[in-house]
């Protein structure tokens, strides 16, 4: 099997539910799954893509886990234009033209596949992200209302509607949802935050300490949740554990400030696709911050960009060593185990991606 | 007035009305006409201001900014005169430099340009300003921020002004952008706040943008440092000096671009909020011993409910909620949304954003100047915004985005929300401009809040309110004696029919611009305040009990505290 096959495979396969809330990352965003959603009558195992399909597919993947958006549209919309009626590939195609801020022909693409295919799920999703980001809620949320009725258990869904009612004042029903989600998903620190946030509007700090306590534990990075802690601390007048919260997150944030502004210049060589000076940047920047996981990352993405996977691989697994929350590096893991017949390790990098990605990594919905 | 103004209203509604036999409202059409309108008045009164980007291929982050708008009185004959600060072309490139302009009121909206005779054309690349009578001695002078040495006007008291930034030691030398009077040690002399932005400069200017399509961009501030906001004490001898670190003003991001002295905590002393472009907003408490404590972080007013430091351009304080505390507004990029904090007391807010309604309808826009302001005179507090995107190409980029934006006209309903109204009252707000500076007063003295913008690198739009008086306002000069002249800093609390207002008298706010010094109180149906308490930046307060409305009242600092 050759890499790219099982990378579109990997894709197809894994449930890598895309939300509002990539803005922040600057690693490339995920591709969701192609709809296979028994709702949506779709099971890419059973339907395979025609082959001449499925490597445009196979080049729009490269290039969109590259970043390079436009080029992915362009790339899916030949596979598009091979199997029109293909909710997958219009999926793939319309996520990538929102990644790549082409609002109106991602618009036109997920609207077209929905009129073949009413019953799609992803294409809905997708139609529903691109609202969230024009600010259009009203349109967004009979979409992921429609995706509920179709699939109850659609995390998604269920995380961006109880956004969405947290941000239009709905606290009782962002609280049900929300509480809904993570009886289903425990694990989302995004879901615990935001539950946090709907609960303290309802006066109800407990358990918005409760909540917040746990998404510091099941993401200690994660700056926002240590910034709303605080602020839950100022209010209820507990001096002390606010200041020790207000330090953390001044660490984080000043951290995350040094590191965006050390990193212009390897960014600027990897637009250039300069892969072998972006890593000797990054290099550099790790010694100066060798507890970067992020750095880590993109030490590893350029080994392989420069065809050197032995290398990559250790990078990778010291990336996800310093910071497990990082998709991109356990996606990349999870493709390289593959190829290497480490199948165990593999699925675990898979499961680490899916959980990470079931919802997106942060709440703001840009 | 207000029967002549209602009746101007009915005629330009019943003639907006006429424009539109028999059809419908659609979505994405301007709606029938309510009052009041704004009609769109530059030309009409004599304003003819086009401000001077001086755009180039190089793209220059200066270019971005647009520059500021003051109200002031440079002649004291009680009106609103209008000062317009301008820009290019770009230090260095060949063209001719117009200079700032400043009109001339004849007190009916009427505006001269008495530039060449005021002697405030200037020189250097323009940003925003501020107007106050620093020195007490009657007049208003005018402060002038820069890409470059700001410059410090002292108006001569005979329609003349003097520039003298370098000898009074506010003459900045790098890049500075909103500028505010106050006098935060109660000294009885005004101070000087300068919001300072990054250190680009002419000769480190950066390629950004997309290199794979080899497109450029004008730069996010992130590519360059940030320069630090400074904070001069006035000598009462006609200069200043730098305090900045004495007053422990020791926040370490620069980037600021609006600014504004509100006694948030009400405890007589005046605060300073500073919005900053991607990088945490600063608030000092006064602790109210000429010293600043930094409590941004407790405040919450920072970053956005999130934690995340935002795009901060213009920013305003007013009491939205009549809890007669001073929240705050401040502008963000696309992609972020306009925040809303809501004052609890002790310094400490809650982002009200989200409830107030007002998320949403910035998101896809990019606000720069901002005011709180009673267009409706109906007794709360309304908003505008007037917009415009930074990167001028940005539809290459985004095509959800456009360079040009309409301005928002948000209506406070009363309920702690707001709703985007301003297509409702005036074709001005379905049309699109780059707005950034902004900045409010009667300039027809009819009794409603007229709206000047000044946009980037386009004509200046002067908005007259028409029928913003159908209901009762009553407007407070005042002129301190203990306090500073222009009584910069005293709180207004006015009391009718039952409803509290309060109002406080600021020098700078939105963004690099300043209101006229006249508050302005809309009374709704009260046809008389019950009272009228004015609280003095000396610390004397002031009573006035039965004060008939619809009229500018104009109130001297009395000698008995």
């Amino acid at each position: 099997m050759s890499p790219r096959s099982c990378t579109v495979i990997l894709l197809l396969g894994m449930l890598a539910g895309s939300c509002e809330g990539c803005r922040q990352g600057s690693t490339p965003a995920h591709p969701p799954r192609a709809d296979a959603n028994p709702a949506g009558g779709w099971d890419p195992a059973s339907v395979p893509l025609p082959a001449d399909a499925a490597r445009w597919v196979d080049q729009g993947v490269a290039e969109y886990r590259q970043g390079k958006y436009l080029e992915a549209a362009a790339s899916f919309k030949q596979a598009r234009d091979l199997v029109p009626a293909d909710p997958r590939v219009s999926t793939f195609l319309g996520t990538a033209l929102l990644h790549a801020k082409r609002y109106t022909p991602a618009q036109e693409e997920f609207h077209r596949i929905l009129t073949l295919h009413p019953e799609a799920i992803d294409p809905r999703l997708g139609l529903a992200r691109i609202y969230i980001r024009l600010g259009d809620y009203p349109s967004a949320i009979p979409l992921f209302q429609e995706v509920l009725s179709k699939d109850p258990n659609n995390a998604q869904a269920l995380y961006n509607l109880g956004l969405l009612r947290y941000r239009t004042a709905d606290y009782a029903g962002a609280r049900e949802l929300l509480e809904r989600l993570l009886t289903l998903k425990a694990d989302l620190p995004e879901a615990h935050y935001t539950l946090a946030l709907t609960c303290a509007r309802q006066g109800d700090d407990a358990t918005a300490e409760k909540e917040l306590q746990r998404a510091v534990a099941l993401a200690p990075e994660n700056s926002q949740a240590h910034f709303q802690l605080a602020s839950l601390y100022v209010r209820k007048g507990r001096k002390e554990e606010a200041e020790r919260e207000q330090k953390i997150f001044e660490r984080l944030w000043d951290r995350q400030a040094s590191d965006r502004a050390a990193e212009g210049r390897a960014r600027e060589l990897l637009r250039k696709e300069d892969y072998a000076g972006a890593l000797k940047e990054y290099n550099r920047l790790l010694e100066i911050n060798p507890q970067s996981g992020r750095f880590q990352l993109w030490k590893g993405l350029c080994f392989l960009k420069l065809g050197r996977k032995e290398e990559a691989l250790p990078a990778l697994e010291r990336a996800v060593a310093l910071d497990p929350r990082l998709p991109d590096a356990q996606f990349q893991l999870a493709i390289l185990y593959q190829e290497r017949g480490e199948a165990r390790k593999s699925e675990e990098a898979r499961r680490a991606f899916e959980a990470l990605e079931a919802i997106g990594e942060n709440k703001t919905g840009f | 007035m207000r029967t002549r103004r209602a009746s101007s209203f009915a005629a330009v509604a019943l003639a907006a009305l006429a424009a539109m036999p028999g059809r419908s409202v659609a979505a994405g059409q301007p709606a029938a006409l309510e009052s009041p309108v704004f009609t769109e008045s530059a030309a009409a009164m004599g304003v003819r201001f086009r401000h001077v980007a001086g755009r180039t291929p190089e793209k220059n982050m200066i270019e971005t900014m647009g520059s500021g708008v003051c109200f002031l009185d440079y002649d004291g004959d009680g009106d609103a005169d209008l000062f317009f600060v301008q820009s290019g072309p770009v230090p260095g490139a060949s063209g001719t430099r117009t200079g700032h302009v400043l009109y001339r009121n004849d007190g009916k909206g009427r505006f001269t340009d008495v530039s060449a005779a005021a002697g405030v054309a200037g020189t250097g690349y323009g940003m925003g300003c501020a107007a106050a009578d620093f020195d007490n001695d009657g007049d208003q002078d005018l402060y002038v921020t820069q890409f470059g040495p700001n410059l410090l006007y002292r108006n001569n008291g005979n329609g003349t002004f003097s520039e003298g930034g370098g000898k009074a030691g506010v003459a900045y030398p790098l890049w500075s952008t909103s500028a505010a009077f106050a006098d935060y040690d109660a000294d009885g002399r005004l101070d000087l706040f300068v919001a300072n932005y990054v250190d680009f400069a002419m000769n480190n200017n950066k390629w950004c943008g997309d290199s794979i399509r080899k497109i450029r961009a004008y730069c996010h501030p992130d590519a360059y440092e940030g320069v630090p906001d400074v904070l001069y004490h006035n000598n009462g001898d006609g200069t200043f000096t730098d305090v900045t670190k004495k007053a422990g003003l020791t926040e370490r991001w620069g980037k600021g671009l609006g600014a504004v002295f509100s006694d948030l905590d009400d405890d007589g002393d005046l605060d300073l909020y500073v919005a900053k472009d991607s990088v945490p907003n600063a608030l000092y408490r006064n602790n109210g011993n000429g010293t600043f404590t930094d409590v941004t972080l407790d405040s919450g007013t920072g970053y956005s409910e999130d934690g995340k430091p935002e795009a901060g351009m213009g920013t305003d304080a007013g009491d939205y909620d009549g809890d007669g505390r001073f929240d705050l507004f401040v502008v963000h990029l696309s992609g972020e949304v306009n925040e809303l904090y809501r004052n609890l007391g002790g310094l400490r807010f809650e982002v009200a954003t989200y409830p107030a309604g007002i998320a949403e309808v910035g998101v896809l826009w990019v606000g720069f100047g901002t005011n709180f302001f009673d267009y409706d005179n109906d007794g709360d507090l309304d908003l505008y915004v007037a917009n415009g995107h930074i990167v001028d190409n940005i539809p290459l980029f985004n095509d959800a985005l456009s360079y040009a934006q309409r301005d928002f006209l948000l209506e406070n309903t009363g309920t702690g929300r707001f709703k985007d109204v301003g297509r409702k009252h005036g074709a001005y707000f379905s049309k699109a401009f780059v707005g950034r500076g902004m900045a409010l007063a009667d300039i027809d003295a009819d009794g409603d809040l007229d709206v000047v913008v000044s946009n980037n690198d386009q004509a200046a739009v002067l908005l007259r309110n028409d029928g913003g008086n159908a209901k009762h306002y009553l407007r407070l000069r005042l002129r301190g004696t203990r306090s500073n002249r222009d009584g910069i800093g005293a709180k207004v609390i006015v009391t009718a029919a039952g409803r509290k207002q309060v109002e406080e008298l600021r020098s700078g706010t939105s963004y690099l611009s300043q209101n006229e010094l006249v508050l302005h109180f809309g009374l709704g149906a009260a046809g008389r305040a019950d009272q009228v308490e004015i609280r003095w930046p000396s610390g004397t307060r002031q009573l006035l009990r039965d004060v008939a409305a619809d009229r500018t009242i104009s109130i001297e600092e009395s000698s008995a505290r």
